[in-house]
């Protein structure tokens, strides 16, 4: 009956870190942090960092084939050898990088307007630098706005969130430690406005008793990171426009 | 919301060192608690009261003045009877670590538990923890934990070259400051606790109110009991002056790092130390890296180690092993010692060895590990060589020294307390405490010095004591009183010792458990029906004992069209009752079992469910989980041996939920009326008859398959209707109709184990019976043999079989008790069976040895048995009815239940025998003195060990007071002569033989009185007594005369106690002929040593004594068992070997007391080899726990 395990939600209603099961971590976005690309963001989510290029639309590269009536969505991602608590060797062919760049294409190939750039290609490569959980959600994030940040038409803002549930007690925006809880780790992407799902992830096995729960606090959460995310772009827009006006800058 | 990065280093796994850095968020919404704070009023329920004044009502209640500063510098330098105003507590880690006891206490109210503190006992005392969190979870004692950790105020960061505790301290200030201030407006001081006298002192100069725990509690006078509860503090331990002053009794330990390294460079050896049950100054360590336990030989050596602690031993070279004693150590002789433990010397002073102080001596322990390291690896791997080779012709084991302790094992314990007189302060001469010495009932405990205020509350009263500390300065540990059990001896508070001994939860349920009952009245709604298959038409009843309450099986037979039969076993739907994870879910998990002692039960679950609703009794709708089976109808009996073998085929079997209505709640003495009256014709008596037709079908072909017969109908006492004293003992009948509902029971259990495993190979949970290793075997082989009988026991089959044989030509011969003896120690020779999750072992080793079938479990006791109910809740959702929670599907999980309930289960068992065992000392009691035939169960060279059938009462008879010289036990064992030195003429024993003893009850010893029996036919010299006029009357009055027979038959259960733990004691190489030298050594020094006239207590060193209040002037005050003979023959042989320890120098000066004594008689409290086949008569097991009353 004894087991020293960690408690991941005290009896008091605080995760190991000081959150309440149903509060964010801190977020903080930067937009156009990287001059060479179309498009670039910068995300901090907890001690999760993640920096987001886009290059595009752009001519298809030779080893794709053009869709005549649509853009390619192609991406990339890559964990820095340094992201996490001990160095690992970079492998070539990581099948979770792979998979987890797929999802993210397939979160965007909802959303961006790939028909008004036919015969082209958009190039997302997401760069790992601090790895603390919660990877999948942060790179679409980071992507959304360096999407944006690259002038590329979207329907809408994606925005996305990682659900934990230890214990039958759904937390969100988990970091490492709850991630290797052993937990399911349930991503959901949304469009913030339509509030439709793009992209429903999930690790390990969950209750179907307990899915409904998780599931909507993953939206609610998507909700709260769309505002954070407006509010980064709104900020980068207004700097662009009062560069535009002192003349200083005419990337625009 | 702030934010902090933590980070940290750690090592991993593989050994690398890595940087963590983790987020922590500050807050401002972490609240007081106090429910008068306007600034936290937007807080939930707050915990701590508006004035708790009346809660820690020992200050009186005064208005105080002024700002909370000068208040509290006022307080901090208030004497203890000056008024304190209403306030709050604020415990630090160490008081809570040290005096829990007292934080239970239920007038402790209002207290704050910081974070820092909760986190920090939860990372040294997981038990503690949990202890601590009940409290804080009773919304009664007002206990609130604030989590200063992340209260942005409050948050304190570790500073350059700050040492976690010293961080942790100031955390736990700051905390305090901020209290005192954020409550000044409520006039209500925070109250910090500690018994860290730097901590203090800083507390006091940043103005927090701080007290000491001790100063703390005796400022109340009105409550002299929550003094007794303090634990020694350790305020003074570092102080100087009283290292200065006190000698060192033990060594040091080596610390955790070293111990660590030790191991792994394979210099030490890890392992729990178990204290040897007839000798506690010997113990064995058994360590994974070495075939053969470790020995342990002394107090010194162990170092203040006790019974259950993870130690850390170091090997002695070869030169120094020592044999294990085999001698059986009266407990007279080592308390004795204790006693003389604390008997100052006056030539201490003289042998007083100069003794380098602490520091140097770790340095020169550092050093002597790093520059010896290569020699002792070698010099151990010769001895672990040599220890193998040499096995065969030396008796000596490997013997070592333990160096350190990783894991205490202390938990309250229960015992006496004696006064400890000293000339100059008399007790409660004064009101200072008075000293008082603990001795444990359990003997492998050593004793424990407390002291008390109230001594007249405590004296000849059980009570529970915990261990706080045991300095290595004390000779014996420090503990603390926690509560008085009542008067010495009486069954009440004797029951109440056997219960807190066998850590049996036997409080009323909890109001949490209690509202998860079902609201009354109950009533069985549509959407049950609708969900369940009606089975109020059949013919269903139960059978059971008389007076049983918590029916929870009933049968049902009736024909099918087809002509087949169609037969049903319905268990009560506990599972429909208690839901996972509900609070009396985990209270039953808890519990494990419901424990049936003597005259009282302790239930698992709520008497409403146990009894009432779950409950299948005669005329009201029930739920049941039912398993119906279609059968082929019994055949006709073989011409041969008029056994049925044909028929009885299952055709098909259905699981499912139901409604039932049982017809009659039978006995199992109605139910074999009503199939023997044959005149009976209605529809009840039918089905019984066919049941009994089917069981006895499905008995012959389990017997076939091999099943061992090993039956135990128990004892049962009849007790006193007013006093519930024991009045007579009696035989337990046992009918048909038992092994009919019997045999349903296992085909029921097998078939939902096939079906719940078949669904869920990984977390089904199961039960095995390991098949016993042959050598275990051994003891019934060689006793066989003696008396001409062949028994084989390569498999289950064979063994019954050659039993059977056995009992056939013994029955010839006329001597029918010997197949009933050898059935008694063919039940020892077993391994206990054990419930499981099917997945984590391989399916060959999920069969049941005793059953002799490839899979089992238990499903047919829910009310009593937790694991009925999870195969309950596994089985409901192999048939679909409900889907899976997680923690069922979870295998390390369920793996872990299964090894707690296994523990649950053993030690209610062990609590049902020690209820047996105080009922038939209380019956000999009431008798006087009663002479009885007895067999020899098994012979020492120092001891008979014989069981009297009548009662099922196995007990010793001494042979020490006999002149060794005359005493000679075979090569082998088996065989013990005694030579009569006055008649000359020799007496010969052996195994099986009949005797006649006279049984008394020896009071000597309040403690622990015990049976005792002495030799009346044969009639030796100086050792058998004189049988009296009472032989000629038959001993017990009342009591039924049953026959030798049919008496033996009722005791192989109780007989059943010893012989798992025994033989795998046994197992290690320890020839007989070894075990036989090492005895004759020690019998010979025994008697150079009576005729030395060695005197009673050798010369004792107690270095410690300084420690004690009044050196000089201690004297044990002497009960009779101290007083007894305890001369220890074997000191003067053996006393210096360990003294050569290189590690412990000061060994030379405290004399390890060392006496060999042998295992004669292992105690009954022996692991009993359960066996599914004994013990699955449940209900004749259970009844047996249900008192029949008498007028």
């Amino acid at each position: 009956m004894l087991s020293r395990k960690l408690e991941f939600v005290s009896p008091e209603g605080l995760r190991i870190d000081g959150r309440r099961p149903n509060e964010l971590r801190r977020i903080q976005a930067r937009v156009g942090v990287f001059m060479q690309a179309d498009g670039s963001a910068y995300i901090e989510q907890g001690n999760t960092k993640i920096l987001a290029t886009v290059y595009g639309p752009h001519e298809v590269s030779r080893k794709n084939k053009p869709l005549h009536d649509r853009a390619i969505i192609n991406c990339e991602y890559r964990v820095a050898s340094f992201a996490t608590a001990e160095r690992k060797k970079p492998v070539r062919t990581d099948k979770r990088a792979l998979d987890l760049a797929a999802a993210v294409r397939g979160a965007f190939e909802g959303a961006v307007m790939t028909q008004l750039y036919p015969r082209s290609q958009i190039d997302i490569f997401l760069q790992v630098l601090q790895s603390d959980g919660g990877n999948r959600a942060v790179c679409i994030n980071a992507a959304t706005l360096a999407l944006m940040d690259a002038g590329i038409a979207m329907k809408d803002f994606v925005c996305a969130c990682s659900v934990g549930c230890i214990d039958d007690t759904p937390l969100l925006d988990i970091n490492y430690i709850e991630d290797s809880a052993g937990g399911p780790d349930l991503t959901v992407a949304v469009l913030a406005r339509s509030r439709k799902t793009v992209l429903v992830e999930m690790d390990s096995r969950l209750h179907i008793d307990r899915f409904d729960d998780v599931l909507r606090l993953a939206i609610d959460g998507c909700q709260a990171i769309h505002s954070i995310l407006d509010s980064a772009m709104v900020e980068r827009t207004k700097a662009l426009l009062a560069g535009a006006a002192s003349g200083a800058d005419a990337d625009l | 919301m702030m934010i902090r990065s933590k980070s940290f280093v750690k090592k991993t796994r593989k050994g690398n060192v890595v940087k963590i850095v983790r987020e922590h968020y500050l807050r401002d919404d972490v609240w007081c608690g106090a429910a008068g704070c306007a600034v936290c009023a937007q807080s939930h329920d707050a915990s701590l009261e508006s004035s708790p004044s009346n809660a820690n009502a020992f200050f009186c209640a005064t208005s105080s003045k002024g700002n909370s500063k000068a208040k509290a510098s006022t307080l901090a330098s208030a004497s203890a009877s000056s008024a304190l105003p209403a306030h709050y507590i604020l415990p630090d880690t160490n008081v809570v670590l040290h005096q829990m006891d007292l934080l239970e206490h239920p007038t402790i109210k209002n207290v704050i538990i910081l974070q820092t503190v909760l986190d920090e006992v939860r990372h040294q005392n997981l038990s503690l923890h949990q202890r601590l969190r009940a409290i804080i979870s009773d919304p009664g004692r007002h206990f609130h934990v604030f989590v200063n950790e992340h209260r942005r105020e409050t948050y304190v960061e570790r500073e350059k070259d700050e040492s976690t505790n010293d961080r942790n301290d100031r955390a736990i200030r700051v905390a305090a400051l901020w209290y005192n201030h954020h409550l000044s407006n409520l006039r209500l001081p925070v109250v910090l606790l500690t018994n860290d006298r730097a901590n203090l002192a800083k507390a006091e100069d940043s103005g927090i109110p701080a007290f000491t725990v001790h100063r703390y509690i005796e400022s109340c006078r009105a409550q002299p009991e929550l003094t007794d509860l303090l634990a020694f503090a350790d305020l003074d331990d570092d102080t100087p002056a009283r290292a200065a002053g006190m000698r060192a009794n033990y060594p040091e330990h080596l610390t955790t790092a070293k111990l660590l390294t030790g191991v792994k460079l394979g210099l030490y050896y890890q392992g729990v130390l178990q204290v040897n049950r007839d000798n506690p100054l010997e113990a064995s360590v058994r360590a994974r890296s070495m075939d053969t336990p470790i020995l342990v030989h002394g107090r010194l050596a162990m170092s203040r180690a006790m019974q259950d602690d993870v130690v850390i031993v170091k090997l002695l070279p070869q030169s120094q092993w020592l044999t294990p004693s085999t001698q059986l150590l009266e407990d007279e002789s080592a308390e004795a010692d204790d006693a003389a433990a604390e008997m100052p010397d006056d030539e201490q002073s003289e042998s007083d060895e100069d003794e380098p102080d602490d520091a140097e001596s770790a340095a020169l322990d550092a050093e002597a590990i790093a520059s010896t390291v290569a020699d002792e690896q070698a010099a151990v791997a010769e001895a672990v060589d040599s220890a193998v080779v040499g096995s065969s012709s030396d008796a000596r084991r490997p013997t070592g020294i333990v160096v350190g302790i990783l894991r205490r094992a202390w938990r309250p314990s229960c015992g006496m307390v004696i006064p400890v007189e000293s000339d100059s302060n008399g007790p409660s001469s004064d009101n200072g405490p008075t000293q008082l010495l603990f001795v444990p009932t359990d003997t492998r405990f050593p004793h424990v010095r407390v002291q008390t205020r109230r001594p007249q509350a405590y004296l000849e009263q059980r009570v529970v004591v915990t261990i706080d500390r045991w300095h290595r300065g004390s000779r014996l540990p420090e503990g603390h009183l926690v509560r008085a059990l009542g008067p010495i001896g009486e069954k009440m508070t004797e029951t109440e010792v056997l219960l807190v001994e066998h850590e049996v939860r036997h409080s009323d349920f909890s109001p949490a458990v209690l509202a998860d009952l079902p609201v009354l009245p109950w009533v069985i709604t549509e959407a049950d029906r609708a969900a369940r298959r009606d089975f109020t038409h059949l013919d269903i009843c139960s059978v059971d004992p008389p007076g049983c309450t918590d029916i929870d099986d009933a049968l049902h037979v009736r024909p099918l069209e087809n002509g087949n039969w169609e037969v049903g076993v319905h268990i009560a739907d506990v599972s429909h009752f208690i839901k996972p994870n509900t609070a009396i879910d985990l209270e039953a998990a808890r519990r494990g079992t419901s424990v049936y002692l003597i005259g009282r039960r302790i239930d698992m679950i709520p008497e409403l469910l146990g009894t009432e609703l779950c409950s299948l009794q005669s005329d009201v709708e029930r739920f049941a989980m039912s398993v119906v089976w279609e059968i082929t109808p019994p055949g006709k009996p073989d011409p041969v041996d008029g056994a049925c073998r044909t028929g009885a085929e299952i055709v098909r079997t259905e699981y499912c939920r139901s409604i039932i209505r049982s017809r009659a709640s039978l006995t199992y003495m109605q139910a074999q009326t009503m199939i023997d009256d044959q005149t009976r014709r209605d529809p009840l008596s039918h089905g019984l008859r066919g049941l009994n037709e089917l069981s006895k079908v499905l008995r012959q072909r389990r017997l076939d398959r091999g099943t061992l017969t090993l039956e135990s109908p128990e004892i049962s006492f009849s007790l006193d209707k007013d006093t519930s004293d024991p009045v007579d003992v009696g035989a337990k009948q046992k009918l048909q109709t038992m092994s009919m509902v019997e045999e349903f029971m296992l085909l029921a259990n097998v078939a939902v184990a096939e079906h719940i495993f078949r669904r869920f190979p990984q977390c089904a949970v199961l039960r095995r019976h390991p098949v016993p290793p042959q050598a275990s075997f051994e003891p019934l082989v060689v006793a066989a043999r003696q008396h001409g009988v062949e028994i084989k026991a390569s498999n289950s089959k064979e063994l019954a079989e050659s039993l059977d044989r056995a009992e056939e030509s013994f029955g010839k011969a006329g001597k029918p008790y010997l197949g009933k003896l050898l059935r008694i120690l063919a039940t020892r020779c077993m391994m206990q069976a054990v419930y499981f999750c099917s997945g984590t072992l391989p399916t060959r080793e999920h069969q049941h040895y005793g059953l002799a079938c490839p899979i089992y479990t238990h499903f047919t006791s829910p009310i009593r048995r937790y694991p009925d109910v999870l195969v309950h809740r596994l089985l409901a959702v192999a048939i679909g009815l409900e889907t899976p929670t997680r923690e069922l599907l979870d295998k390390p999980k369920v793996s872990a239940l299964t090894d707690w309930l296994n523990r649950r289960h053993r030690m209610a068992q062990y609590a049902q025998r020690s209820s047996v065992e105080l009922h038939t000392i209380l019956f000999f009691k009431r008798l006087g003195v009663a002479e009885e035939d007895a067999h020899v169960l098994r012979l020492r060279d120092n001891a008979i060990v014989v069981l009297i059938p009548k009662f099922g009462l196995e007990g010793t008879v001494h042979l020490s007071d006999y002149d060794s010289a005359n005493i000679e036990l075979s090569r082998d064992g088996y065989k013990l002569t005694i030579h009569d030195a006055v008649k000359k003429r020799d007496h010969v024993f052996t195994v099986f033989d009949r005797v006649r003893v006279r049984v008394t009850i020896d009071a000597t010893n309040l403690q622990k009185q015990k049976v005792s029996m002495r030799l009346l036919d044969p009639f030796i010299t100086n050792l058998s007594v004189e049988a009296t006029a009472v032989d000629k009357k038959p001993a017990v009055g009342k009591a039924k005369e049953t026959s030798t027979e049919e008496a033996l038959q009722q005791v192989v259960d109780a007989a059943l106690a010893e012989q798992s733990k025994a033989a795998a004691q046994d197992q290690w190489a320890k020839t007989r002929e070894e075990r036989l030298r090492v005895a004759r050594i020690a019998a010979a020094a025994a008697k150079a040593a009576k005729q030395a006239k060695q005197p009673t207590m050798g010369p004792i060193q107690v270095m410690g004594a300084a420690n004690l209040p009044e050196p000089g002037n201690k004297r044990i005050s002497k009960l009779p068992q101290l007083a007894a003979e305890s001369s220890t023959p074997a000191r003067a042989v053996k006393a210096e070997t360990i003294g050569a320890a290189p590690s412990t120098p000061q060994t030379k000066s405290a004399q390890a007391p060392t006496t060999p004594a042998t295992s004669a008689s292992r105690g009954r409290t022996a692991a009993e080899a359960d066996l599914d086949a004994a013990v699955e008569t449940p209900k004749s097991a259970k009844s047996a726990k249900k008192p029949r009353l008498t007028k």
